[in-house]
């Protein structure tokens, strides 16, 4: 730390930013191959099933009794698939426009990584300068959800630039959704700004930690963005944009190879990042009931990550679960419930807040 | 801050709001239930806004809301206006697909007109004007089955769009060079300002914007092809209210806020009111439908009125408004025959008005009037709009070669008028060929609305006093300073931001 | 040396400009797509701007509301529209004559402007009106009026597009 304090602040800042931006980058894409791989073992299970249980690389071999253990558990299952995802052929059919076709995939999983820019995951480390947070905006949350509205783009290009019927459905149908849930969820997280008074997520923690969970304050907002996080994220039960028993495979029909897991990384990182701004919104971020003080050394401040960490992935759990136990939505149902069910109930909330925190308590 | 003073826009907002409401309850077969309502509603909004006349001056939201002598008389034509065409609404109430939204949207506008009157702010101005014009971009593609409705509307959005986008950029200037967009702050100000060439271009932005309104050149290409297309309800509406609600804006900016820079640069209104007038009176000599006539009818109007700028003196303004209070009187006595013709002869082709005259004696008696006036035969409103604003030009002369130009012109402007406005009455009382004789029905409501029409026209003709002191206390009005009453203390953003 | 955050404005206006300029004269491609998606472009580089001027509640709104929904839908209504007469259509000559002029008028108009101004001779003072709570202050006290009647403007937006899009009731 030393030879550190010689370098000027902005230095400081820049080299800090860094490499938070390089182990959030790293633990994200850890969680993603491995949320793939709770998915699969989760709804083996929900299926009495096995799961993956055979990937086995060399090495285990040479390790007793862990070894075998690990196998069983399908640990290095998201290393196989990833390589296999990066060996197979890049086929281009020829029908496409080339230009989206190649752009789509970045820009799908571009936005859903940016958005942990600005969440709080951790309180501070070492230094009580050095927050955990990659970017302290004042308008945190407006980012986030700047940032999410442009995922769509990735998504439309997709069904447009393949040229064919089912992936423009599928790019079509994604966008009125992701359009129509984002209307919902946003004013949901309006209710939230409004008995914090602050956009900054940060602030957001620091509220919890002194009077408690959001969801306790606000369990209808929250009912409302989870249901809404479910169709922002293209999942089940609103997964039409994928639907397989439709459209074949939705907005990635044409997709292959490194292109096609692009998308997927895309969608995993979208689900951990809206569960990672329902723990900063509603379940006190990386704080405890008890463990509410911005880190004082550095062992609590690796705790208040490890928190984070363990909300998040409670949450994750929570999305993968429900995958594999409610049926796909109709079309007309998913625009029904959107407009004309969460929208509507929404404003009454934001609505009844304003009405309490004017009359009730300030 | 003093909140009775918005009290009619309020209320005519509300009213809007229960019809749409009212929608939900009342049955479909009593449609016309709820044209009567808005209807007298606002009849008795009306009858308030003239009892209650002269409240006194007062502004409201930090000088941004003003109600003055101008806004008073405006506001006093634009509720009749919005009275009638509601009343002529009634008889097409089975045939309108979505009546309830179609008055209610009239009354929405018409909210939009009441505080356009009111702006002393260019953003309350700016606002106001949206309200108005996307308002008509829906009333103006209202019978979205016929395909000329569509077309107008979606023409009427687009050439909007464009003056919208025009218009906000020149307040952004005006804001960037004045630090305000009050009227009266700027008005204090001027002097410096109107030296600074960025306040300019933002005046000469904003003024593109108002001459869309008003359909001057060069921005009246919209106002043929929109007249035609739509409803013609909707056109007399718009031909009326929202015309004159750009001139309404037109005197304050030009009086309130700049009248320095208005006098300066004089011989610009004049300029181009000539042009107006020119353009529209040369197009409309070869027009077979009436409603287009119209569109063209109304842009020389607007060439007239602009004239009255071109004087640039308490006599113009004065007569500015007074022709515009004729001026709607007139247009909606002439649009009600038109309106009555084309929804019983689904065309708007001078043949569809031959023999009206034994058809149907009202109608033909009320576009008579209509007409008559919008060619400035005295003894009607029209005539006595144009002598007034000929007169404040013609005191000018000697200043400049543009005052007789002008002057030229609109007397020329006059005789063309003559000609087409004519043209269609001896189709009505003379016509060449009559296939169909049968008798045009007139419902109480429409003739309830042709009296109110026929005799504006009449007696601002016959009795044009009344009317010309109103409108010279109108623009003498809006050279008295207007300090907030309640001082504007809008928290200090640097205060509120260290928190 | 011109000023870091100089050179951001340089870099950012130039990108809206020349998205801006791909936008409706793309030499390459005649695409409605292509062309909306430059739009998004110049939208988000407009956004950049509104940073450096410290207000970043309007830069996220813009990119929220105008690149995130309203370009999403153009670009739906483009898709389900198909426009491939579009993509044939070539330029008249008279039709570039008059664009070109017109520009030229506009452009010369806010050149002469420009050159004419007199740089203000105040230091620029960082006004923190761009955060969110100062800007929510003035909306509902100095500006509250136009601010209300914007909702009644929605309104009227939002009935007009049932009306004009729903479906005949017989």
């Amino acid at each position: 730390m030393n030879l550190f304090d010689y370098l000027e602040p902005t230095t400081q800042f820049v080299i800090f930013s860094a490499i938070k931006i390089l182990i959030v980058f790293g633990v994200t894409m850890t969680f993603v191959a491995y949320a793939v791989l709770a998915e699969r073992k989760i709804s083996a299970w929900i299926q009495d099933r096995v799961g993956p249980n055979r990937t086995a690389p060399p090495i285990t071999k040479f390790i007793p009794i862990l070894g075998p253990m690990l196998v069983r558990l399908g640990i290095f299952q998201p290393m196989a698939d990833g390589l296999k995802f990066l060996l197979k052929e890049d086929f281009t059919p020829a029908y496409v426009r080339k230009v989206y076709f190649w752009l789509a995939p970045a820009i799908a999983v571009i936005p859903a990584f940016l958005t942990f820019a600005v969440i709080p995951f951790g309180s501070t480390l070492g230094n009580p300068d050095n927050k955990m947070v990659i970017a302290d905006l004042n308008v945190g949350v407006l980012y986030t959800f700047g940032i999410v509205s442009l995922g769509v783009y990735g998504i439309v290009l997709a069904g447009y630039a393949a040229n064919s019927k089912y992936p423009f459905l599928g790019g079509i149908r994604s966008s009125a959704q992701m359009i129509s849930y984002e209307i919902a969820m946003g004013m949901s997280v309006v209710a939230v700004f409004m008995v914090v008074g602050d956009l900054n997520l940060g602030a957001v923690v620091q509220y919890q930690a002194k009077h408690g969970w959001m969801v306790l304050h606000q369990p209808l907002a929250f009912a409302i963005f989870l249901i809404a996080a479910f169709a922002e994220t293209n999942r089940l039960p609103f997964d039409l944009p994928e639907s397989e028993s439709e459209l074949v495979g939705g907005y990635h029909t044409e997709y292959s190879s490194m292109k096609f897991a692009l998308f997927f990384l895309g969608e995993y990182a979208a689900m951990i990042s809206a569960s990672a701004m329902m723990v900063t919104l509603f379940f006190g971020g990386w704080t405890l009931p008890f463990l509410s003080e911005p880190a004082s050394s550095l062992l609590v401040g690796l705790l208040h990550i490890a928190i984070f960490i363990a909300k998040l992935v409670v949450l994750l759990v929570v999305f993968i679960w429900v995958r594999w136990m409610l049926p796909r939505f109709r079309y007309d149902q998913l625009m029904d419930l959107g407009w004309r069910r969460f929208i509507p109930l929404a404003l009454g909330n934001i609505l009844a807040t304003a009405l309490v925190l004017a009359f009730i308590s300030p | 801050m003093n909140y009775s003073l918005l009290t009619v826009e309020i209320l005519t907002a509300l009213l809007g709001l229960g019809v749409l409401l009212l929608d939900l309850w009342i049955p479909a077969t009593s449609r016309k239930l709820l044209g009567i309502i808005a209807a007298t509603g606002l009849g008795v909004l009306l009858v308030y806004a003239i009892g209650s006349a002269a409240p006194g001056d007062g502004t409201a939201f930090g000088g941004m809301f003003v109600v003055d002598a101008l806004s008073g008389y405006a506001k006093g034509f634009f509720l009749v206006a919005g009275l009638i065409v509601l009343l002529l609404s009634i008889d097409s109430a089975d045939t309108i697909h979505g009546y309830a939204e179609y008055c209610a949207l009239i009354l929405f506008a018409l909210t939009g007109m009441l505080f356009a009157a009111s702006a002393n702010d260019f953003v309350l101005m700016f606002v106001a004007l949206e309200l108005i014009t996307v308002t008509f971009y829906i009333l103006v593609s209202f019978q979205r089955n016929r395909l000329s409705s569509l077309e107008a509307g979606v023409k009427y959005l687009i050439l909007g769009a464009l003056a919208s986008g025009f218009m906000v950029f020149g307040i952004a200037l005006i804001f960037g060079s004045a630090n305000t967009t009050n009227f009266y702050e700027i008005s204090t100000a001027q002097t410096a300002l109107i030296k600074s060439p960025v306040f300019l271009t933002g005046i000469l932005l904003t003024l593109v914007g108002l001459g869309f309104k008003i359909a001057a050149f060069p921005f009246q290409i919209w106002a043929p092809d929109v007249y035609q297309g739509a409803p013609a309800l909707t056109t007399s509406f718009l031909a009326t209210g929202s015309k004159a609600a750009g001139f309404v804006l037109l005197a304050r900016v030009a009086f309130e806020a700049v009248p320095e820079l208005t006098a300066a640069r004089g011989h610009l209104f004049l300029g181009i009111g000539s042009i107006t007038i020119l353009y529209g009176s040369l197009c409309a000599i070869p027009q077979r439908s009436v409603k287009r006539l119209m569109g063209y009818s109304s842009i020389a109007n607007a060439g007239y009125l602009l004239l009255g700028f071109g004087a640039a003196s308490l006599a113009g303004g004065s007569a500015v408004l007074a022709y515009l209070g004729g001026y709607i009187f007139t247009v909606l006595a002439a649009f009600i025959g038109i309106q009555v013709v084309v929804s019983h002869q689904e065309s708007d082709d001078i043949s569809a008005f031959a023999g009206l005259a034994r058809r149907s004696p009202w109608m033909a008696a009320s576009l008579t009037v209509g007409l008559v006036s919008l060619a400035g035969i005295p003894p009607l409103a029209g005539f006595f709009g144009k002598l007034m604003i000929l007169k404040a030009v013609a005191v000018q002369v000697g200043t400049s070669p543009m005052v007789i130009l002008s002057l030229l012109v609109a007397v020329l402007g006059v005789v063309v008028g003559l000609y087409y406005y004519l043209g269609v009455l001896r189709s009505v009382y003379w016509p060449r060929s009559v296939s169909d004789l049968s008798p045009i029905p007139v419902s109480g409501t429409t003739k309830l609305a042709l009296i109110f029409a026929v005799l504006g026209t009449v007696l601002i003709g016959v009795l044009p006093e009344t009317t010309y002191q109103g409108a010279r206390q109108a623009v003498a009005g809006l050279a008295t300073p207007k300090s907030p009453a309640t001082p504007a203390s809008p928290p200090s953003a640097t205060t509120q931001a260290a928190k | 040396m011109p000023e870091f955050t100089d050179l951001l404005f340089y870099g950012f206006a130039g990108l809206a400009l020349f998205f801006g300029f791909l936008c409706v004269a793309n030499p390459l491609s005649r695409s409605p797509v292509t062309s909306a998606m430059f739009l998004v472009l110049t939208i988000v580089s407009l956004a950049g701007l509104f940073i450096l001027l410290h207000a970043f509640f309007l830069a996220a709104i813009q990119v929220l509301v105008y690149a995130g929904a309203v370009m999403v839908l153009f670009l739906f209504v483009i898709m389900l529209l198909d426009l491939k007469e579009e993509e044939r259509r070539r330029f008249r000559r008279f039709t570039v004559g008059v664009g070109v002029v017109a520009v030229g008028v506009i452009a010369g108009l806010l050149l002469q402007t420009v050159l004419k101004a007199v740089p203000y001779s105040q230091t620029s003072t960082v006004l923190a009106v761009g955060a969110t709570r100062p800007l929510g202050i003035i909306l509902f006290t100095q500006y509250l009026l136009p601010f209300e009647l914007l909702s009644l403007l929605l309104l009227v937006a939002m009935v007009g597009v049932i009306l004009l899009t729903k479906k005949e009731l017989k």
